[in-house]
């Protein structure tokens, strides 16, 4: 497998998604290519990074309208809301 | 008394069909936070948000009798509040450019600095969140939606294809070039970060 390769295969290869005979090429190469290797070590560290986004809270008063609009404050049937 | 919270979305969505209409607000319970997050970083304004959060659970309460659960209820939803965030977007700007096809310009050959050695929880700062949520933003709509849904909600390809209505390679491929593209940003961001901790050490 050669750098251009490896780098078009790294997300799958990321993602668990290649074949074992693949991964075992991959992996080959990275062993001896240090430039594929910081390639695939950042792209696996930008998907870390970007799953540690915040879940923000939602402010009180857009969970208050949506539960009024769903008429959850009766437990009712959110169409008599319509 | 019920006790809803230990129900599935399956035994959930079940008893809402069977009418039981306070099932329902614990569907909403479990999902509100996560479409409020996905559409503010999808339509990229509160006041968009809120009208997409609201219009994702009353459609979805109307639709639900006829849900027949060939998908999870949370692929159902996040295709609907996926759908209602790319009609707002569709609805500001007319042209909705499709990144399917490679660009030259899609890999750029930079120098790259190497940011994967420290450990996560050191450079995970408030200026890293802040220089994240502007990177996600600055995405074309379509390259946001494909890696908001993959890898901050963590659906699965299949997930996101079928939100989409996009083949699973088409998935991989956009998810991709949006991971690469962000990894160029977070290269610069941690090299120029590198230069200003290196000229404190040598100014303090």
């Amino acid at each position: 497998m050669n750098c251009k390769e490896v780098l078009g295969k790294m997300s799958e290869f990321l993602d668990a998604e290649l074949m074992d005979t693949v991964c075992d090429q991959l992996r080959e190469h990275l062993e001896k290519c240090e430039h594929c290797r910081i390639e695939v070590n950042t792209v696996r560290r930008t998907i870390e990074i970007f799953q540690q986004m915040e879940c923000k809270s939602v402010p009180g008063h857009v969970h208050e309208k949506l539960f009024k609009t769903l008429r959850f404050d009766t437990i009712g049937d959110p169409e008599e809301n319509k | 008394m019920t006790d809803y919270a230990k129900k599935t979305d399956v035994e959930l969505v079940a008893d809402v069909q069977g009418g039981d209409q306070a099932a329902y607000r614990f569907l909403v319970e479990r999902y509100y936070r996560k479409i409020y997050n996905l559409a503010l970083r999808l339509v990229r304004n509160s006041e968009d948000a809120e009208d997409v959060l609201q219009e994702t659970f009353v459609s979805a309460y109307k639709a639900l009798p006829n849900f027949k659960g060939q998908s999870a209820f949370g692929t159902w939803i996040y295709r609907i509040a996926t759908n209602f965030g790319l009609m707002k977007l569709r609805g500001k700007k007319p042209v909705f450019v499709s990144l399917d096809e490679p660009r030259d310009n899609d890999m750029p050959n930079i120098e790259l600095t190497d940011f994967s050695a420290n450990p996560l929880e050191e450079v995970l700062d408030t200026e890293l969140r802040e220089k994240m949520e502007q990177a996600v933003s600055a995405l074309p709509d379509d390259m946001r939606t494909v890696f908001l849904l993959r890898d901050v909600e963590g659906m699965s390809n299949a997930e996101v294809a079928e939100i989409l209505d996009l083949s699973v390679p088409a998935v991989k491929s956009r998810l991709h070039r949006t991971r690469l593209q962000l990894r160029e940003q977070l290269s610069r961001y941690f090299m120029e970060r590198g230069g200003r901790s290196s000229q404190k050490a040598m100014n303090p």
